[in-house]
């Protein structure tokens, strides 16, 4: 199985090398199921970045600002050097963790990156040593930690394991298993803190929740939704400081949406093989055009290809480009173009009686606006 | 030349006079319940700063004496100074655990004046492991990696002495927290051996204050830290964990000590079940 779909996923990469997607890229596909082109580039292997400077020829445009990036950097290590102490201390204030239950590892300490080490050998020994990890707390081990800083763990994909690693796993000794951790350095402002941005972490740590379930399964775990419940803690910062806040989540929303994609890949790919000529790989940038998009306005929140698709949108006249509310009430029409006709009367007639509708509905508004002005 | 010299004296001066102002300011800070975190990271970065502007001062001083024409010879910037190796086995003693180049350099720089940069301690455990395997009598001690207590794979970010026993070198899932508290205590206790008022002192006051941070009971009570609070603190703690951390490790030293003398020294190569999906590149 493995082979056969490794061999399939190959040829359609063409010359491309594989890409991790990470938690990232299975995030990227929950935040637009309807995106064919993304699905199927996330399928294969191949991330949005690669697609748009290799396959279209365009130039990078995806990264953080340098200052989000610093800023990020400072509160990742802020949490993570001495032993975890300041993450430590924010679950014992908030009453998660007792005294005693201090038990901390950090993954990356184990096997750092460094300019002599081979990054796969590194990958896999941290895989390995989350894994023993995983193990200890599965038998309740008295040496089974509290905190595992940065845990690599593999998310199931078409048959495939792909490494991802979490920010952090959370377990008191009581618990029956971890519960993943996101950290941000979003300000939190409570109930003003960007959705957008909880949105995406709380996906993120949706992946760490798949990821679990999928090392319990792989243990000979039954019942993994009892064990890993759809649960995670986001860390944020206190605005104008390093120092860190926990926010428990439900993930339940953002876990199904992710299996529902994960489990549907296999008959995506089925179907991508379909769509594309005999021989077709996504490298030729006329095949990878040919795979339907679905613009959204937030897809340059997290997508490369987003500038690419939303220049065809305004070529098409696709209402995409006026917003999320317009793509909606638009459809009928299906084009900026048509549904000015629609308000004008001007073009052909009304062909459905959705067009009939809409018609009417935007003649109505039009008199609205002229009144009011 | 005595020009410059007294030219850098003066600003040595004034950066300990802005340093000895910013730390009262912190100390007022503390002692302020309304003040914000922002307020108190603020401060915390000027006092962080201006450690910079003086251990530049101190470096511009030395090398402005180096260039005096009392002193002839090519000039190398860690002349006169002993080496690396030795100034990190003469801390780590000081500290008494294993711990990251980056407590080290700033144990250093705040108790010592010394600048031992974070990014020559790769290069160092390197060298030290080169030495050891060609000769590894031609030393009295050796800057090791600290080992996992589970496989002994070492543990490269963080650093140790050769001569400890080996249950000191090891670490458990409660050992990081455990020389987290002694590292604090170790701070306290050069600290309080300092005069008050001296640079060093004011120095690690900074450093004990930001290892104590996350201790439960160190920071009850409003206002100036109270170092006797501090140390009771993290004593009561590494009391309720200290002694399973110290059987863990102990049991496994045992285990370790059959290994041959090289791998008690330098640990054994970390265990990999199996090799990832070798097509896919880069790291999710």
């Amino acid at each position: 199985m493995n082979n056969s779909v490794n061999g399939r996923l190959a040829r359609l990469r063409g010359s491309l090398q594989a890409d991790e997607p990470g938690a990232r890229g299975f995030e990227r596909v929950a935040r637009n199921p309807d995106c064919t082109r993304l699905r199927a580039l996330t399928i294969v292997g191949i991330s949005p970045e690669t697609a748009a400077v290799s396959v279209y020829g365009e130039p990078s445009r995806e990264g953080q600002s340098p200052f989000a990036l610093a800023i990020g950097n400072r509160f990742d290590r802020a949490l993570s050097e001495n032993g975890a102490a300041q993450l430590l201390d924010l679950y014992r204030s908030e009453g998660r963790l007792t005294t005693a239950e201090c038990k901390v590892v950090v993954i990356p300490e184990l096997a750092p990156i460094g300019a002599h080490r081979d990054l796969k050998h590194v990958m896999a020994v941290r895989q390995t040593e989350t894994q023993r990890l995983l193990e200890l707390k599965l038998r309740r081990d008295p040496k089974a930690p509290n905190l595992i800083i940065k845990p690599r763990v593999a998310v199931t994909f078409l048959g495939l394991d792909h490494g991802i690693e979490p920010d952090a796993l959370v377990a008191r000794d009581s618990d029956d298993f971890f519960k993943p951790v996101e950290i941000k350095s979003y300000p939190d402002r409570a109930g003003k803190t960007d959705a957008a941005d909880i949105r995406s972490a709380c996906r993120q740590a949706a992946v760490g929740v798949i990821a679990l379930r999928n090392a319990l399964s792989r243990m000979g775990v039954r019942d993994v939704e009892a064990m890993v419940r759809a649960e995670g803690d986001l860390v944020l910062r206190i605005p104008g400081a390093l120092k860190p806040t926990l926010r428990p989540m439900t993930l339940r929303g953002e876990v199904d949406s992710l299996e529902r994609a994960i489990r549907e890949a296999p008959s995506n790919l089925d179907e991508l093989e379909d769509l594309l000529p005999d021989g077709a790989a996504l490298d030729d940038p006329a095949i990878l055009e040919s795979i339907p998009n679905s613009y959204r306005s937030n897809c340059r929140e997290h997508c490369a290809l987003a500038q690419h698709c939303k220049q065809a949108a305004v070529v098409n006249s696709d209402p995409a480009v006026l917003g999320d509310l317009a793509r909606e009430t638009l459809a009928a029409a299906g084009s900026v173009s048509r549904a000015l006709d629609l308000l004008r009367g001007t073009g052909a007639p009304p062909r459905t009686t959705a067009e009939q509708a809409l018609a009417e509905q935007l003649r109505d508004a039009y008199t609205e606006y002229r009144e009011a002005v | 030349m005595s020009q410059s010299l007294d030219a850098i004296r003066a600003k040595i001066n004034e950066a300990i006079k802005a340093k000895q102002n910013s730390l009262a300011k912190v100390g007022s800070l503390l002692s302020d319940p309304s003040t914000s975190p922002a307020a108190l990271d603020a401060a915390q970065a000027e006092v962080d700063r201006l450690s910079a502007v003086w251990s530049r001062l101190m470096h511009e001083l030395r090398v402005a004496q180096l260039e005096s024409p009392d002193r002839f010879g090519a000039y190398r910037p860690r002349a006169g100074q002993r080496p690396l190796r030795e100034q990190v086995l003469d801390i780590l003693d000081e500290l008494g655990v294993p711990n990251s180049p980056r407590v080290v350099s700033e144990y250093a720089l705040a108790c010592l004046g010394i600048d031992l940069p974070v990014a020559r301690f790769a290069s160092l455990r390197r060298d030290e492991e080169r030495g050891f395997r060609k000769d590894p009598l031609s030393k009295p001690a050796w800057v090791v990696p600290a080992l996992n207590m589970t496989g002994f794979s070492p543990i490269p970010r963080l650093v140790a002495s050769s001569v400890w026993p080996i249950e000191r070198r090891l670490i458990g899932p409660r050992t990081l927290r455990v020389n987290h508290l002694i590292t604090l205590l170790a701070l306290l206790k050069r600290a309080t051996n300092l005069t008050e008022g001296e640079d060093a002192a004011r120095g690690i006051i900074g450093l004990v204050l930001r290892f104590a941070r996350g201790v439960p009971g160190a920071w009850a009570v409003p206002g100036e830290p109270d170092l006797d609070r501090i140390r009771a603190a993290a004593e009561s703690e590494l009391q309720a964990i200290g002694s399973d951390d110290e059987t863990e490790r102990k049991q496994a030293a045992e285990k370790l000590a059959k290994y041959p003398d090289d791998r008690q020294v330098w640990g054994l190569p970390p265990m990999v079940k199996r090799d990832p999906q070798s097509e896919y590149k880069a790291s999710g």
